[in-house]
């Protein structure tokens, strides 16, 4: 688990003017002994990339102990940036609202509760808000900052642009790669893959930058670069 | 598969931001507040006096139905048969599958209005290879340590969002 953490970048054009810069960090799983490193890891990805913002995707805690590392990671990337996140099901059996406590007492967004806004841009944690099921596109870019890759059904019909999930971690044991997905865990999810672009909705997802099972097989630990490229970059 | 994990997934999230729909009720004030959420409007609050019943009739069928294969295997002695008893309880959960969820928008005949829904939302098969997950991921998730009444109150509410999505797409009629 001390191997380093991979920086994968990808780029998204969008609608809106003014482009942004997302980190997306999930499946942290502090607690473990060989999750130790992953704060600084994900610090150290926080420096070398200057973005606009960290999204924490969920899974960020095992255990109760584990709550103050991630009080201090937040502490310490909010100096550096916001710091933005979502619960994933381990931080939900742990109990989302004592994970939330942390995350805004350090200084961080639960956007599960409160959306952040980057110029036309509008970073949000729940697909399905009350409502009708479908909405119409509207004019502002809007990503979703998830934990499971399913949700991107609802996402769709409510009209993200943007999709950044987790959940997955490739599947960790990485056999090959076909038509965009990673085998041979792509034979029990579909969305286990890095990048899926499904008319309208692109979709980011993450192999992890934690495990509870710490096996890997050609399946890195990584954090997601989101480069929003606004009309003004192109 | 995909449409039960899509469910799953989007029930957990709903429960992850509504903490009032963490409280299971036995009548069906937690069925009106689940289909007020995902409505975003006020639910009919309709008569709660059958539904532990309407509950016993369902599971007493589906268990009947998955019994008759069990009894066939034994006096057949073909004992291959005995698999065949989840596959007839699943048959029978599909026809009733959305029977609270109807039963909670005030329908008079909800059996034969959750049959229709399921006509509606596919037909028998189509049925089961969503509710067959579902029931899954709720077993191996309230098994691994997550929690089984909490993967059980995802499972309820991925059925109220299905139920919900055929509604809203086929028609409330359905």
């Amino acid at each position: 688990m001390n191997r380093e953490l991979h920086v994968r970048h990808e780029r998204v054009a969008i609608r809106a003017r003014q482009g942004a810069r997302l980190l997306y960090a999930s499946d942290l799983h502090l607690g473990w002994p060989w999750t130790r490193c992953v704060p600084n890891q994900v610090l150290d990805a926080v420096r070398a990339t200057r973005p606009d913002a960290l999204l924490l995707g969920g899974d960020l805690c095992d255990g109760v102990r584990s709550l103050a590392r991630l009080a201090e990671l937040v502490r310490a990337a909010r100096e550096l940036t916001h710091v933005l996140a979502v619960p994933g099901n381990h931080d939900l059996r742990l109990g989302g609202e004592r994970v939330r406590d942390v995350v805004t007492s350090a200084g961080g967004t639960w956007l599960v509760e409160d959306d952040h806004r980057i110029g036309a841009i509008v970073i949000e944690g729940r697909a399905r808000k009350l409502g009708p099921l479908a909405v119409p596109r509207s004019e502002t870019t809007r990503v979703l900052c998830a934990h499971r890759p399913a949700i991107v059904a609802a996402a769709r019909r409510a009209r993200f642009d943007v999709v950044l999930a987790g959940h997955l971690h490739g599947g960790q044991l990485v056999l090959f790669e076909r038509g965009g997905r990673l085998y041979p865990y792509a034979w029990l999810d579909r969305w286990n893959g890095p990048r899926f672009d499904l008319d309208g909705t692109t979709m980011l997802v993450s192999r992890g930058a934690g495990d509870a099972l710490p096996l890997r097989f050609r399946c890195p630990r990584e954090v997601v670069l989101c480069e929003l490229a606004g009309t003004s970059d192109a | 598969m995909d449409d039960a994990r899509a469910l799953f997934a989007e029930a957990e999230e709903l429960l992850a931001h509504e903490p009032v729909l963490r409280a299971l009720s036995v009548d069906l004030a937690w069925m009106h507040a689940a289909l007020a959420h995902v409505r975003g409007a006020p639910v009919a609050r309709t008569s709660t006096g059958r539904i532990v019943q309407l509950i016993v009739e369902k599971y007493a069928l589906c268990a009947l139905a998955a019994f008759a294969p069990v009894v066939l295997a034994f006096a057949l002695r073909a004992w291959w048969l005995v698999f065949a008893a989840p596959v007839a309880f699943y048959a029978v959960e599909a026809q009733f599958v959305f029977l609270l969820p109807v039963v909670a928008d005030g329908s008079t005949r909800p059996w034969r209005d959750a049959h229709l829904r399921t006509r509606t939302a596919g037909g028998t098969l189509r049925v089961m290879a969503t509710v067959v997950p579902i029931a899954l991921f709720m077993l191996v998730e309230g098994l691994a340590g997550r929690g089984l009444v909490r993967s059980w109150l995802v499972g309820c509410l991925a059925i109220v969002l299905w139920h919900e999505r055929v509604r809203v797409e086929h028609g409330s009629a359905a």
